[in-house]
């Protein structure tokens, strides 16, 4: 045993609810081993800890307080039972949906403990809830002092993590449906797509956008657009270029049309 | 020495202590049993893992070698176990 070790507070509060539940598992044993259609179940503990905080990187870290230890703090927690129903809804609160971008992918622009600070104190998880937290000048700035991390530094990061970023430009191979219905190129990259369609444009000229998602758009180029420098604009200041040249993918009847 | 108890392990003896009295006796019926103890804490350390030892105080005077003892308050429900 190692009575001088210190412990993160969450990690603590783990460990409690690991012992709860190793409590609750080892009654219904026994109250099964003794044939009784019921067991008892832990429904409410509190305690009043007496213990010595600390703080360092970040994190609240406690130690029990030892044999003659007067001056230790005095923490009050309670536990409380609840439903798989509670859970589930805690969880989906929390979950990222696919291809969300963690605030991890922030790592050029914050260090590990700014990163922690941001997630475990502010409650900026991901990038969506930081631009929903800079939308709101006042959430903005309490997070700011929170995270202690400068709002101006907040604002930086998510302008370049929101730019738009074209990855892959590829041809919608043909599904057979008709000669007449015009090809398709899909664009692949990062934030194609915020509010609204994004305007795409190959050499300068504007082109359809079939549909678009942050992740995807794909869009019906006429003929002469299979090549040239490709454009996609999601806001006014917010563009990524590329360039392609899809001409030889195309289909024998869209190239003789272009070269008409 | 004497080595304390994980927490978990304190609670279901003492939870469990009211099925061996529901076993002994089956016309009692308990809905609800509400515990307040006195508990030393402490840390146990095994590779990564943490374990928190949570025992009653082994003696009745106090000396200045014992644990600070916190006040454990709980509450045990019946429940089905289907």
């Amino acid at each position: 045993m190692n009575g001088d070790a210190t412990l993160p507070l969450e990690r603590f509060i783990q460990a409690v609810q690991s012992q709860l539940d190793n409590a609750q598992t080892a009654m219904a044993v026994k109250a099964r081993n003794l044939s009784l259609p019921l067991t008892f179940a832990i429904k409410d503990i509190s305690l009043d800890l007496r213990a010595h905080v600390e703080f360092s990187q970040s994190e609240i870290r406690i130690r029990p307080a030892a044999a003659s230890d007067k001056e230790a703090s005095q923490f009050h927690l309670v536990f409380t039972a609840i439903t798989r129903p509670m859970i589930e809804e805690n969880a989906i609160a929390f979950s990222e949906a696919p291809g969300e971008s963690s605030i991890d992918d922030l790592k050029d622009d914050f260090s590990d403990e700014e990163r922690k600070r941001l997630d475990e104190w502010g409650g900026v998880r991901n990038i969506d809830r930081l631009r929903e937290i800079l939308a709101h000048p006042e959430a903005a700035r309490t997070v700011a002092r929170v995270a202690n991390v400068p709002l101006e530094r907040l604002r930086q990061a998510l302008a370049r993590a929101s730019t738009p970023q074209v990855h892959d430009v590829i041809p919608v191979p043909p599904d057979g449906a008709g000669d007449d219905l015009p090809a398709l190129v899909r664009i692949r990259g990062r934030n194609l797509q915020r509010s609204g369609l994004p305007t795409v444009m190959v050499a300068g000229e504007p082109v359809a956008v079939v549909r678009a998602d942050p992740n995807e758009i794909v869009i019906a180029p006429q003929p002469h657009q299979l090549a040239g420098e490709l454009s996609v604009q999601t806001a006014p200041q917010e563009r990524a270029t590329a360039a392609f040249d899809l001409r030889p993918f195309w289909p024998a009847s869209v190239k003789a049309e272009a070269a008409s | 020495m004497t080595s304390r108890r994980a927490f978990g392990e304190m609670l279901s003896d003492v939870g469990g202590g009211v099925l061996d009295a529901l076993a002994s006796d089956p016309g009692i019926v308990v809905r609800d049993v509400r515990y307040t103890l006195p508990v030393e804490f402490a840390l146990s350390r095994s590779g990564d893992d943490v374990v928190v030892l949570g025992d009653v105080p082994r003696l009745i005077t106090r000396t200045a070698f014992d644990l600070p003892t916190t006040r454990v308050e709980f509450t045990c429900v019946a429940e089905d176990l289907a």
